[in-house]
């Protein structure tokens, strides 16, 4: 019994992660979508922290064993939150999603021209920049871009130490 | 416990076996090579462990006590691989947003001229990349000339944008990275 609790509470709390995550969305006017994922997954944490602590207290399990369930619940929650914060965020932020939506909404296709045009990359530079400008990432400073209180460089840094140590490159590009 | 210790080891496992046959040689197609590889080790080693329970006394690990604990950690594996695979593709493929910034993190304090951006972007033809990569994966064929979706590129794309059924198909929704 006590084995089948423990498979289910990392499924709980990406079910209560799931529907807090939609009724904020939905019901509070307020809330964007990354406010909504974030609220979600605080939500979903909670209550697998909740669950097992009850049923640590409700049962004769050792700390020590807790405590390796604990572990072992919240990274497998975190991932499968993870998961779900990817399967949102994909269909916005995916190039390769949005060029496949682009086509879907063209039955007889489109040729190269009309998706370059569309998915100009000059443009997307600018969309990007823009982004990171609104977001205090870079800062203009006397006509040059310069980088602003950034929390994605280092994200950015272990991106790319991950792609050279498993990819042997730093860029597809290269 | 065994659940977390075994499937650390497992995922450990797979991990190092991916990396080892990375070595040796890219698979064409990445993601599937990476599934098969996580999900064989996976079966694998549920399989030693239930049917050779001396395995975990070598080990000095005791092995899971029941079907449920076995599920418990076949999750505990799939969840870390999903999380993997999902982080994968973005090492894959370069973010525009990521280059950017980096490339800003190595000019310093004296900053880059945005000309030097762009010309930065024109030598990276990130929408060409991308459409090679959907022509690969046979998400998307080029017959007379124009790019149309297959079935397998127009399942992906329903079950992602199933999420978000209002949203219209505009370039300026784009996410941060």
């Amino acid at each position: 019994m006590r084995t089948f609790t423990q498979f289910c509470i990392p499924l709980a709390g990406l079910a209560f992660n799931v529907l807090c995550q939609i009724l904020s969305l939905q019901l509070g006017k307020r809330i964007r979508l990354f406010q909504s994922i974030m609220l979600g997954f605080a939500a979903g944490f909670l209550l697998v922290c909740i669950l097992e602590l009850t049923l640590f207290f409700y049962s004769s399990a050792e700390w020590l064993d807790f405590l390796a369930y604990w572990v072992c619940n919240t990274i497998t929650y975190g991932c499968l939150g993870y998961g779900y914060f990817a399967y949102i965020n994909l269909g916005e932020s995916s190039l390769r999603i949005r060029i496949i939506d682009a086509l879907l909404h063209a039955p007889d296709g489109l040729t190269e021209e009309t998706l370059i045009k569309r998915f100009n990359d000059r443009e997307l530079l600018s969309m990007r920049i823009q982004r990171l400008l609104d977001h205090g990432e870079i800062q203009m400073r006397d006509g040059k871009y310069v980088l602003g209180k950034s929390k994605l460089v280092p994200i950015a840094k272990i991106v790319f130490l991950l792609k050279w140590l498993i990819l042997g490159k730093r860029s597809e590009f290269e | 416990m065994q659940v977390l210790i075994w499937g650390g080891i497992i995922f450990l496992l797979s991990f190092f076996i991916h990396i080892i046959l990375w070595k040796i040689h890219l698979p064409k197609y990445q993601t599937a090579a990476l599934l098969y590889i996580f999900f064989l080790t996976l079966f694998l080693s549920i399989v030693t462990l239930y049917f050779f329970p001396k395995v975990g006394e070598l080990t000095g690990f005791s092995t899971p006590e029941d079907c449920w604990s076995y599920l418990h950690l076949a999750l505990f594996v799939m969840s870390l691989t999903f999380a993997y695979i999902i982080t994968y593709s973005a090492l894959e493929a370069d973010s525009p947003t990521l280059s950017i910034l980096l490339m800003l993190n190595q000019a310093g304090p004296d900053g880059l001229e945005p000309v030097v951006l762009e010309r930065f972007i024109d030598q990276r033809p990130f929408i060409g990349a991308r459409m090679e990569c959907l022509l690969h994966d046979n998400m998307a064929v080029l017959e007379n000339g124009k790019y149309k979706t297959t079935p397998k590129g127009r399942w992906l794309a329903k079950l992602l944008l199933f999420y978000r059924p209002d949203r219209q198909n505009d370039q300026t929704k784009a996410g941060p990275v």
